[in-house]
């Protein structure tokens, strides 16, 4: 491959587990710019179970619009580039392509280590097949939690076996997991609990074959480690990490997070057919595309000193990554999707909440087979206006239950990716999607992917950052506009917010805005303007200092949006008037899906 | 037209003759008992498997109210050794001798291991035969694993199934690919057949059709809420077109119509990610100075005039041939730009569809 340090033209590739999407990039007048995309399916099931044959596929297509040769006849990547601008000087990856790993979580307390090592999971492409507590004061085992889709015949293990140690052990061997999570204990305290649990797992392990044995992460008091490596360091991978839960105030969740990111990497990724190959091409690691997109996120954050929130929406899988400064944080749900993980999504959401963000009424019964019949083929793009309205339903869905629990105070900006928002050029309703289901409160600006690829840029930012940052911002996003999102205690009707808006060029625009109101204030990209914000009594923007918010501002794609609709957003229970209330939403902010 | 370009596209197989070969494979390791060569039929075994034992884990120390260093001195059974239900595994005498503490075997199986406090027993599940499901010749043996049968025959994929494996003779109950099935066609004479259906199927035909014995059912489209059901009966099905209630495409259901009365197949590996297609598959015998007069599946190559369907959209379902590659994505209602083709449609009739929303058939 390329010296890094020249790669002046380079492909980005993204392997996500529905599409794999490439990005050319070269440098244009002294600037690295975006040149040209490609996207086809991904390509690691049977008939054609190898990820070249999506990437090159993606390739070819970029070859097609641009005229430049990329790929040998043979189908090798073409690099460095040569003369005649043939090939290219570099290539990166990054893929969310795997199944995500498949994990237990043993323990002793339910509430404490478990709940943290839940957090530290929830960060990483797993997903929790069993969680087994052994509660430390009574040394009983606690009743076990399995997710839904947990391959367990209920019936028979409760009414064969009463005692609850069998069935916990019971539990664990049956869930197969890849992956066993061991924790328990403060740092310095007691540790015989957690040799009873050891002596569980290792009798599910020892009893397992040998080459599919579970590997086990240690991440309970670090006074047992010596002795657990005796019991389970013989039998199995055994991996030590700091406690997740070092002392009963506080949580460690970076060691655990890191570790199941480095099995992933190695018991996925590298696992993928064809991407051996695929890792010849680069010279650069292949990593995880939710990593990568943390790498994005906090480049905005330190470029321009903001706090920003940034929701990766895909086909299997959403992540929600914030930074705020140096701190930054990686939500990543393996069980949320809008294309394979559809079905998992509205097994926990249910089809009503989907309705309930439709303007049209449709039956629930076809609202879930048109659901489920997009998860068989969650490549496809949804066509009609049903289609679409029931696409960022589920969307918001998605986005809403991932958000949980995640404060959505203070950001600067929000960044939205995925294939909902690549080249689509529905703004008002990809805005009204956002705003939905996150609701974040105060004043940001918001901003989606346009190209579907800021996660390759994350990943590009390990071979050439200077190219990553220039066609970040050049490129890579599209901002829509300014938001200000009060929270307000008023009814419907009554006066939020007084705002004069002095665009560059025109007069001065005076707004009243009510309650329960959302405005779309036009200023185009580039348009700069001048805002005064002056909030009634009751209405609460953090922003605002002695009662006014003065700022500079830029226009967007949609301009100055004002979303005094209130938080938590309230939609109205009879199903008719919810129907007109969300229509007019998408009206209000010029997002009306055209009739197909 | 210099940017025009097609990519690659799904496949769907619906073909009236073509040699297929398929790899059937035992859950977990066991023994092979055919040859390559040797010529199977739909129920023959061609391979066993005993090792589909499950883990069972139990604290005796605890029920044999000792220790776990003193534990392996009253196994009675040793790791490695084969236990029958009852038998006794632990025994610790009580009272000087006069009374035993016994822990007795849950089931069949093995002792699996003694770890500290725990012992673990492998319990055996009911044996596992693996059928050839497809009439033809071994053509390839992977030992303990399983073979490589080739076959000649129709074949047409589904797009969602459950239920497993099903054979029967193909009997036709409805009339029309838009026809719905009700529970009054189908009686005794359903027996062991497997059943074609049109735009779906009624919840009580299921269950009609599992109190006859039914062995299969090919339909354009399920109800979501029948999945359950369908698992529960464990009545193989396949749905050629998707949940809700979608037709069947005409030509699918007229190639299956003419194959009424034949032996059919169904073969439903799970819709997971990174399975195979579900699958019916109508064996036809070739005549033995010809056996491979049969073309192997034909490749489907994505280009102008190519036969495709539609996945998703107004048109999803409809079938048709790619006809003008624009060269310039076009935007959609939905806002979205897309890349694709114009179709010209089976029905009569041209439109523009994004290659995400297409797959070759063939």
């Amino acid at each position: 491959m390329a010296d890094s340090q020249k790669s002046e033209s380079l492909l980005i590739v993204d392997i996500g587990s529905t599409t794999t999407k490439i990005g050319l990039v070269d440098n244009v007048a002294g600037e690295y710019r975006f040149i040209a995309s490609g996207a086809a399916a991904t390509t690691i099931t049977p008939p054609d179970a190898d990820v070249l044959a999506g990437v090159r596929d993606a390739i070819r297509q970029i070859e097609a619009r641009t005229q430049r040769r990329l790929l040998t006849v043979e189908g090798q990547l073409i690099a460095p580039e040569r003369a005649g601008a043939q090939g290219v000087d570099a290539l990166v990856a990054i893929t969310s392509a795997p199944q995500p790993l498949r994990v237990a979580i043993v323990g002793l307390s339910r509430e404490i280590s478990l709940a943290s090592a839940i957090n530290a999971i929830n960060g990483t492409h797993a997903v929790v097949v069993a969680t087994l507590a052994l509660d430390a004061i009574g040394g009983r085992w606690l009743p076990v939690r399995l997710p839904q889709e947990a391959q367990l015949d209920p019936k028979v293990v409760m009414t064969i076996l009463q005692d609850p140690a069998v069935i916990a052990a019971e539990t664990l061997a049956r869930a197969n997991p890849e992956v066993i999570v061991l924790v328990g204990g403060v740092d310095g305290g007691a540790t015989t609990a957690l040799y009873d649990i050891a002596n569980l797992v290792a009798s599910i392990v020892a009893s397992s074959d040998e080459n599919a044995r579970p590997i086990i992460v240690f991440a309970g008091n670090s006074a047992a480690r010596a002795q657990l490596a005796n019991h389970l360091g013989t039998l199995t991978q055994l991996r030590p990490v700091d406690n997740v839960r070092p002392t009963l105030e506080a949580e460690n969740l970076a060691p655990l997070r890191h570790e199941l990111e480095a099995l992933y990497t190695e018991r996925k990724i590298t696992w993928l057919p064809g991407l051996n190959t695929l890792a010849s091409w680069t010279n650069v690691p292949i990593t995880s595309a939710s990593r990568a997109f943390q790498n994005v996120i906090r480049f905005l954050a330190r470029r321009w000193n903001l706090n920003v929130i940034g929701a990766d929406l895909g086909s299997a899988a959403t992540t929600l990554v914030t930074a705020r400064g140096e701190q930054s944080t990686r939500l990543v749900r393996a069980d949320l999707g809008i294309g394979y993980g559809l079905e998992r999504l509205l097994e926990q959401t249910g089809i009503e909440r989907v309705l309930e963000w439709l303007p049209l009424e449709m039956n629930p019964d076809e609202a879930y087979a048109r659901c489920l019949n997009h998860a068989l083929h969650p490549h496809a793009l949804p066509m009609t206006r049903d289609e679409v309205y029931l696409m960022h339903a589920t969307a918001r869905l998605a986005l809403a239950t991932a958000a949980q629990g995640v404060s959505m105070d203070g950001f600067d900006t929000v960044v939205i990716t995925g294939s909902v928002g690549a080249y689509n050029s529905n703004y008002g309703a990809l805005a009204l999607l956002i705003l939905d289901a996150l609701q974040p409160h105060g004043i940001f600006s918001l901003t989606v992917d346009p190209l579907g690829l800021a996660p390759a840029l994350g990943g590009l930012a390990a071979e050439n950052p200077a190219a990553a940052a220039s066609v970040l911002e050049r490129d890579g996003l599209l901002t829509l506009g300014t938001v200000i999102a009060p929270t307000s205690r008023n009814r419907d009707g009554q006066i939020d917010l007084r705002i004069k808006v002095q665009p560059s060029g025109s007069g001065v625009i005076n707004l009243e805005v009510v309650h329960g109101s959302l405005e779309l204030v036009p200023l185009t990209t580039g348009q700069k303007a001048t805002i005064e914000v002056r909030p009634a009594a009751g209405v609460d923007l953090p922003q605002v200092k002695r009662g006014v918010f003065k700022a500079d501002i830029e226009g967007g794609a949609l301009g100055l949006i004002i979303d005094a609709r209130g938080r938590p957003l309230n939609l109205p229970t009879d199903p008719v008037k919810r129907r007109m209330q969300v229509q007019r939403w998408y009206w209000d902010i010029g997002g009306e899906v055209a009739n197909g | 037209m210099a940017n025009a370009y097609i990519p690659a596209l799904a496949q769907m197989r619906a073909i009236k003759l073509a040699r297929i070969r398929r790899e059937r494979l035992l859950p977990s390791r066991g023994a092979v008992v055919v040859q390559v060569g040797n010529r199977v039929g739909a129920l023959d075994i061609i391979a066993k498997s005993n090792a589909m034992g499950h883990l069972r884990s139990i604290p005796l120390a605890r029920y044999l109210k000792t220790n776990e260093a003193t534990l392996p001195k009253y196994l009675v059974k040793k790791p490695g050794e084969d236990i029958q239900a009852r038998d006794i595994i632990a025994a610790k005498p009580e009272f000087f001798g006069t009374m035993r503490r016994v822990f007795r075997a849950p089931g069949a199986g093995r002792v699996a291991a003694l770890y500290g406090a725990w012992l673990t027993v492998e319990l055996m599940d009911t044996p596992f035969e693996l059928k050839a499901l497809y009439r033809g010749t071994v053509r390839d043996v992977m030992p303990r694993l399983g073979a490589v049968i080739e076959a000649t025959g129709a074949l047409v994929q589904g797009v969602w199934g459950a239920g497993g494996e099903g054979f029967g003779v193909l009997q036709k109950m409805v009339d029309a690919p838009d026809a719905v099935l009700g529970e009054e066609k189908i009686d005794v004479a359903a027996r062991n057949t497997v059943i074609l259906a049109g735009a779906g199927i009624t919840e009580t035909a299921l269950r009609r059709a599992a109190q006859e014995h039914v062995a299969g059912v090919i339909v354009g489209s399920l109800q979501p809420r029948l999945r359950a059901l369908v698992q529960e009966l464990g009545l193989a099905t396949i749905a050629t077109e998707g949940l809700g209630e979608r037709p069947m495409a005409t030509p699918i259901f007229e190639l299956l119509a003419s194959l009424t009365g034949n032996e059919t197949v169904l073969n439903v590996p799970g819709v997971k990610r990174g399975t195979a297609r579900p699958e019916a598959f109508i064996p036809i015998l070739m005549p033995s100075n010809t056996p491979d007069a049969a073309s192997p599946l034909p490749t489907l190559l994505a280009e102008v005039s190519a036969p495709v369907r539609v996945v998703a959209g107004t048109h999803a379902g409809e079938l048709g041939k790619i006809g003008e590659v624009p060269d310039r994505p076009r935007a959609l209602d939905s806002g979205a730009l897309a890349w694709g083709a114009e179709i010209e449609l089976a029905s009569g009739g041209r439109t523009f569809v994004p290659w995400e929303n297409l797959e070759l058939i063939g």
